[in-house]
């Protein structure tokens, strides 16, 4: 607290230095060079002192000058900057040059007013409005898969409401959180509130990926930063209309998985050969159930519509300018009881009141329902639904659906989500609001608040009509409220010393807090699906709550130095402390340099006409990671007991084992690269980079025995080391009929490696994650390894591991063995769990009106266990459930080659053979638009645009992989509820 | 003057901004600290009610059904879908990390690991008066008798039975009486462990003293140590002691066997009391207790049944049609197996739900958790006696026992005796986690045989026909993996 007031004392005294004198009047008028318009805002300043003005909502402004005044400067965002001798007498006329160049280049990141983008230090990476408007899902960063190098993206279900893993770099840590800090607007939100805003609503989305980026984040910066930015209006412009709306439909993405199955002549042959049924029982089940039924279209509806449509008003005049928006989504899930509705409010408004003080304010407001299938991975009545016998029927001989599907004995699925209604509701509320002062010229000083905060209501009820629990209703009423407040003040202080060199200081304190607090309310035995409230169920009446906290104080600082735009040095620092940590162990600093060298503005490159620039970069730095990764991470320091009930009385158990020195997972990050263009066609950014995190938040495994198996300890050291790397180029351009053919690509490619563990080992295996840590290797898969089928015995064979390091692999043809065991037999398969590239390349062109994006997406060496198979291949197992029909390639004689044992032994084991290559490459997003000529609207007096574009989304996958999905992030998938594809056309007007 | 405004409002909102920043002293709201948590009698109150909530937790479900379902009384429908498919097979996939091996270690230590640090805790309670020192001791009584529980739970799967010859070096399990997340242990022998066992047995009974049993006690009483002891000095084979404290309780006449269908049934199904020294309070909210919920599987769709487990016909066979356990532990039912509908199939329906702990309209399965009951203390007496060598004992508390269940007495004698003990035991705790612990006691093996219907049931040679000889080295169970990697002092017992 002492230091932040000292802060603002120092502030205080800044302000007050500035002295001024004046002696004549000045006055004039500010336009527009392109259109002649006043412009209101701009900045008037007497050249080498503090004093100055700003233009009035008609352009003009007045201001007392010196005698010995000589220019005048006129600044303002998005024109370039001009300066004009004050006449002896009379008015001053400017017209100021627009340079949108600049507008969209000026990177705000890190706090303080921004640089511009080809000056800023840190590794950045920025992806515009264009990438992430009218993408056919909620989910914003689903379709920036593969578009920026270093940004790995996977979304691992079909949900509507799904959000995506969004990794930078590799992974950061073990087995605290790799998920990256997302910012908006300059406040720190949770990627799920991303999802109750409109993506329509993002100016763009920066990746900040290396140290001097990151560091200045700190304690929540190790696995980098995603910082948003919303629109805003343009004070200078009249007011514009947009609306864009969007239909469409969702199919699933890959039926190749669905279509494996056996159909009822293949199943009940097999269960005949096999002796798991005799003749006779066959005929009966012929004549029963005389149906061949796929599964999947009964547990999956097909063809569901997605809408989507934003209204936008945007603008200024004076000093204020506008961006308002209104927006609507709405998808339905292809698993029943899947959907995602959402409406959004945007309202971002600024001032510059007068010379000396601007402020915004940002509002959005986001209120969804959703709803997602209940039915687990390993539920049949979704996940593993297609066991069912294909000699079922969901519908009897006249078609009608059965409520109860017989022989099957589970309910239709549609039926069950009709009788188990479970909306929840939330609204997202993201203000956030700023004061900007200017006391002296170069000085800011600013306040910026800020709320990540939702309210959700999640009902779940099970209606009296329900067959399972005729009624007997149930019903339970959640409400949860989540704030996440961040107060920042920051102070930024610009100066030069002889002009060319320039220096940036900045300090500031920041502080967050949150309070989660939940309560909720239960009732059954209601029985009358019209009265269906809490009250009307008069038994096991319940209720719970909870409340949860945690809070950062930190203090930061940077300064940044360039001389003649050519050479620049940043370094930063900070310090944080939060509750999470043990008392001995809140406090931690984390700092960075980095260094740009622009070499293409050296004399010796000036002549080199064909190279546009060259620039080199380098930096290393600290940052910490505070997420556990679990939901109850904010305690994990103490030894706490928590509550039971017995015989109505309270009882104490022990909840956490506690670990009083709990502290950061700290992480080294050294970035080195460079950028390139050429011929004004060609553009080339190359990084390298190597993060290593040690002190590590892991769950280290303790004996049951001592009454816990894991306690939270900073331990070991992890390595992730690779390559970023963007290319585009313009194959083909031609400004006069606006054509333009632009190929891109880009991919990462990372390795990571344990270097060191806990307790001394050389390797850990997590237990029934079949993921090892093993002391010089990747994360890697660590299964028994499935050598083949013995074709004179039948039996499977495994390789004997080297029985006293299984961390290493042994495939030795003269060590194997037909008795499975996982335990006994489980060595290093050699797979890693991470993907060793994912990365994109696309193609933007146009031509007149028409423009074309395809963007696809790709991962490389990406593998995973595919649990399905553990169901779908494994006839003795799952005895009478229908399995895929690879099946039938089963051992029945002496001297067949076949991929199954004999039948009686178990034919999959979790062995290696589940351990798939889930490599894919997806287009991911495929637009065609056509926008309507201008010459052809101006007939209209009204219309100033039209768009009509057809969007795809996952129009086609490519993978070898045979689950149901193999985007899956995960070291196992089972039961996936998949991707789905959108087919969708859509209209844009601008008024 | 335009200045000193601008520092004014700089400094307004900095102050502003600064009294609303939260404290880094945060605590969490649905626990508190270990270390303040032993302050009051109220405080140790609440450690007393957490043991036995945690007790409730571990009573039934896997801890019951695990060892059933890898003995001989069961088959596996042709639904099971492989729940509790490993023990059920034996053979290379039982493996020392199956779920029911891992719940019941886990569990019981994790129990363990609460009594050691109420038991230290207590200590740092200052008592004022005699009534709260007594109510105290109470707790200590109640935690000292819940540990020599565990223990007994641990030893009878994770180690050989006992033998006097060789417990001294038979390795046992590990034993911990202090909180200790760093301890590494090694194995007690299985003499080691018995003993720990009486010393806390023996500490419970003088603590619990003034504690008088009753019917349907939902604390540990006088009684519970005696039930306890009797069970524990049956394993040891010390027969004197198992006969005092199960007479003790006999002779008390403060539990009476029950002698009708009716009572009988209700007694099962609703949780009756008569029978019972200890029964974990439950209820359909705060206090729910893991169910056994293997046996019926009713599809409130159809009125069908669909269970994971139907037991043997030779099972139900064993009960003469005058055993009033047999309408009650059984009923007929029409399942709905795998496409086939059948009727006449009898399930196991010991354990049909109580319809006061329903969530629903149909069962759940909820049942209060019997933990001890006096049926048990019969054949405890029964077979302390014969194998004392007391046939008049043994036949008086066997014959009490059959006679009230409607089976008529007998009147054996020498192995015979022994045996007729050992069918009752069989009949009248069928399906209560006792079967396999005692056929691993008696050293003897089964096959499975005589299922009601190989139709509705997996067969094969790790099924229905699955033999199994005396002291297989399944019949103990093997220690955890997860144990071993990081306790090298750990030792593996053998065949896993």
């Amino acid at each position: 607290m002492k230091q932040k007031l000292l802060i603002f004392f120092l502030f205080g005294l800044f302000a007050l230095s500035s002295a001024f004198a004046q002696n004549r009047k000045i006055s004039g008028r500010v336009t527009g060079a392109d259109d002649g318009q006043p412009l209101p805002g701009v900045s008037v300043m007497v050249e080498g002192t503090k004093i100055g003005s700003i233009t009035g909502s008609d352009g003009e402004f007045s201001l007392s000058v010196p005698n010995d005044a000589r220019r005048l400067v006129f600044t303002f965002i998005g024109f370039i900057k001009k300066d004009v001798p004050i006449p002896v007498s009379g008015r001053v006329g400017v017209k100021l040059a627009s340079d949108n160049q600049q507008l969209n280049e000026v990177v705000v990141v890190g706090y303080g007013t921004g640089t511009k983008a080809s000056n800023v230090v840190g590794q950045v990476a920025t992806v515009s409005a264009r990438d992430i408007e009218n993408k056919p899902t909620a989910n914003t960063f689903d379709a920036l898969q593969g578009k920026v190098a270093g940004l790995q993206i996977f979304t691992s279900s079909g949900e509507p409401s799904a959000v995506s893993s969004v990794r930078i770099n590799g992974s950061g840590s073990l087995s605290a959180s790799s998920t990256p800090l997302y910012v908006l607007d300059g406040i720190p939100v949770d990627q799920n509130s991303i999802l109750s805003l409109n993506p329509n609503d993002f100016e763009n989305i920066s990746v900040l990926k290396d140290a001097s980026a990151t560091s200045i984040y700190g304690a929540r910066a190790a696995n980098g930063v995603i910082y948003l930015t919303t629109k805003k209006g343009n004070a200078n412009a009249p007011a514009q209309i947009d609306i864009t709306s969007q239909y469409g439909i969702s199919k699933l993405a890959n039926l190749d998985f669905f279509t494996r199955f056996m159909n009822s002549q293949q199943f009940l042959d097999f269960r005949l050969a096999s002796g798991q049924l005799t003749q006779t029982q066959v005929n009966t089940i012929k004549t029963t159930y005389p149906y061949n039924t796929q599964w999947y279209k009964t547990y999956y509806r097909n063809n569901q519509p997605t809408f989507q449509s934003t209204a936008t008003v945007s603008g200024g005049g004076g000093k204020t300018s506008y961006y308002v928006s209104a927006g609507y989504f709405n998808q339905e899930g292809l698993a029943y009881r899947s959907k995602y509705e959402r409406y959004t409010l945007r309202s971002n408004v600024t001032s510059v009141v007068n010379d000396w003080l601007q402020f915004g304010l940002n509002m959005a407001i986001g209120s969804d329902q959703r709803q997602t299938n209940p039915y687990t991975s390993n539920s049949t009545n979704r996940g593993l639904a297609l066991l069912a016998a294909p000699y079922y029927s969901p519908v009897d001989a006249n078609g009608n659906k059965y409520t109860y599907i017989p022989g099957w004995n589970r309910y239709n699925p549609e039926y069950l989500a009709n009788e188990t209604p479970s909306p929840t509701n939330q609204i997202t509320f993201n203000p956030t609001g700023y004061i900007q002062l200017t006391p002296i010229k170069g000085l800011t000083i600013k306040s910026q608040a800020g709320l990540d905060a939702y309210d959700q209501r999640i009902t779940t009820s099970r209606l009296p009509s329900y067959l399972g629990s005729l009624n007997n209703g149930s019903l339970g009423e959640g409400f949860i409220r989540s704030i996440t407040r961040t107060i920042t003040n920051t102070g930024e202080y610009k100066f030069n010393i002889r002009t060319k060199n320039h220096v940036t200081l900045l300090a500031g304190q920041e502080s967050i807090d949150n309070t989660y607090t939940a309560f909720s309310g239960s009732s059954t035995g209601q029985t009358d699906d019209r009265l269906l409230l809490l009250n009307n169920g008069p038994t096991s009446i319940a209720v719970s709550s909870g409340k949860t906290e945690y809070a950062y104080h930190s203090l930061f600082g940077r300064v940044s130095y360039d001389f003649n735009s050519r050479y620049f040095v940043d370094a930063s620092i900070r310090q944080d402390k939060s509750s999470r940590f043990g008392v001995n162990n809140r406090s931690a600093t984390f700092w960075s340099v980095g260094g740009l060298y622009k070499i293409s503005q050296e004399n010796f490159l000036k002549n080199v006409t064909w190279l546009d620039d060259l620039s080199l970069r380098a930096s290393t730095g600290s940052t910490g990671n505070s997420d556990f990764g679990v939901t109850n991470q904010n305690y994990l320091s103490y030894q706490t007991a928590s509550t039971n009930t017995y015989n109505g009385g309270t009882g104490f158990s022990i909840s956490t084992p506690g670990n009083p020195n709990l502290t950061w997972e700290k992480q080294q990050n050294t970035t080195f690269g460079f950028s390139a263009s050429f011929f004004d066609r060609i553009r080339l950014d190359i990084a390298h980079y190597k993060r290593v995190t040690t002190n590590m938040l892991v769950s280290v495994p303790y004996q049951y025995v001592v009454g816990f198996s894991s306690v939270y300890n900073n331990v070991g050291k992890y390595q992730n080391t690779g390559w970023d790397v963007t290319l585009d180029f313009d194959v083909y351009k031609n400004r006069s009929k606006r054509a333009y053919i632009t190929p891109y690509l880009n991919f990462t490619s990372n390795k990571d490696k344990v270097l060191s563990l806990f307790q001394g080992k050389d390797y850990w295996v997590q237990s029934g994650t079949g993921v090892a840590w093993v002391i010089g290797q990747p994360v890697s898969f660590v299964y028994p390894i499935f050598k083949d089928i013995n074709s004179q015995t039948g039996l499977p064979e495994w390789y004997l591991p080297n029985a006293t390091s299984p961390g290493m692999t042994r495939k030795d043809g003269s060590a194997i063995t037909s008795t499975f065991s996982t335990a006994a037999l489980q060595q290093n398969t050699g797979i890693r769990l991470n993907p060793k590239m994912t990365g994109g390349f696309g193609l933007n062109a146009g031509y007149q009106g028409f423009t074309l994006l395809a963007q696809f997406s790709y991962a490389l060496g990406k593998n995973l266990i595919n649990n399905d198979r553990y169901f779908f291949e494994n006839p003795n197992q799952f005895v009478g459930y229908n399995q895929w029909a690879t099946i039938l390639d089963y051992w029945k004689q002496p001297g067949d080659v076949t991929t199954f044992p004999k039948y009686g032994v178990q034919f999959t084991q979790f062995d290696s053979r589940l351990i798939e290559n889930a490599n894919f490459m997806r287009l991911k997003v495929l637009t065609l638009g056509y926008n309507v000529p201008a010459s052809i609207l101006k007939k209209t007096n009204v219309i100033k645009g039209i768009n009509i574009f057809l969007t795809g989304r996952n129009v086609f996958t490519v993978t070898k992989y045979t689950g149901p999905d193999p985007e899956v992030d995960s070291n196992l998938a089972l039961g996936t509820n998949p991707n789905t594809k959108q087919y969708t056309v859509g209209l844009g007007l601008k008024f | 003057m335009k200045n000193i405004k601008k520092s004014l409002i700089a400094t307004a909102i900095s102050l502003t901004v600064l009294s609303s920043c939260k404290k880094l002293d945060l605590y969490p709201y649905d626990s508190i600290e270990v270390s303040t948590s032993f302050k009051t009698i109220k405080d140790a109150q609440s450690w007393d009610a957490g043991l036995y909530g945690i007790l409730r937790s571990t009573a039934y479900g896997p801890y019951v059904v695990s060892q059933d379902v890898q003995a001989d009384q069961l088959n596996a429908s042709l639904d099971y879908g492989n729940r509790n498919g490993s023990p059920h097979r034996w053979g290379d996939s039982f493996l020392a990390d199956d779920g029911a091996i891992v719940t019941a270690w886990s569990g019981y230590y994790f129990a363990i690991a609460n009594i050691n640090t109420a038991l230290a805790g207590f200590d740092n309670i200052s008592t004022t008066g005699t009534a709260d020192a007594a109510t105290l001791d109470k707790y200590r009584g109640d935690a000292y008798l819940a540990r020599a529980y565990y223990y007994h739970n641990l030893i009878i799967r994770f180690a050989k039975p006992y033998e006097s010859a060789t417990a001294a070096t038979d390795l046992g399990v590990p034993v911990l009486t202090k909180y200790d997340l760093n301890a590494l242990p090694v194995r007690a022998t299985v003499k080691q462990v018995y003993d720990q066992i009486i010393s806390d047995i023996t500490k419970a009974k003088t603590l619990l003293a003034n504690t008088t049993g009753t019917q349907g006690s939902k604390t540990f009483t006088l009684d519970a140590v005696l039930a306890l002891e009797a069970r524990v000095r049956l394993h040891m084979q010390d027969w004197a002691g198992a006969y005092t404290a199960a007479n003790t309780i006999i002779t008390s006449n403060k539990y009476p066997l029950i002698l009708n269908a009716t009572t009988f049934k209700s007694y099962w199904a609703t949780d009756g009391t008569v029978e019972d020294i200890l029964q974990l309070n439950a209820n359909n909210t705060t206090e729910a207790a893991n169910t056994n919920n293997i046996y019926l599987g009713y599809l409130p769709g159809n009125g069908l049944f669909d269970p994971d487990f139907i037991p043997s016909k030779w099972v139900i066979d064993f009960y003469s049609s005058s055993d009033i356990r047999k309408s009650v532990y059984f009923d007929t039912k029409t399942v709905s197996i795998s496409g086939n509908t059948v009727s006449g199939i009898i399930l196991v329906n010991k354990f049909p739900g109580n319809p006061t702990l329903f969530t629903g309209a149909s069962t759940n399965y909820a049942q209060a958790p019997k933990v001890f009951r006096v049926g048990e203390i019969y054949l405890i007496a029964a077979e302390a006696a014969a194998k004392a060598g007391n046939a008049a004992n043994a036949l008086a508390a066997l014959n009490s026992l059959r006679v009230a269940r409607g089976i008529g007495s007998v009147s054996s004698s020498g192995t015979s005796l022994i045996q007729d003990i050992k069918d009752e035991r069989f009949r009248e705790l069928a399906f209560e986690g006792f079967r396999l612990f005692d056929l691993k006691r008696y050293h003897e093996g089964f096959t499975r045989h005589d299922p009601q219907n190989l139709n509705i049931i997996n067969i094969g040679a790790n099924y229905n026909t699955l033999s199994v000889p005396a002291d297989a080295a399944k019949f103990t169970w093997g220690l955890p993996t997860n144990d071993l990697i990081i306790n090298k002092n750990l030792v593996q017992n053998p065949g896993w």
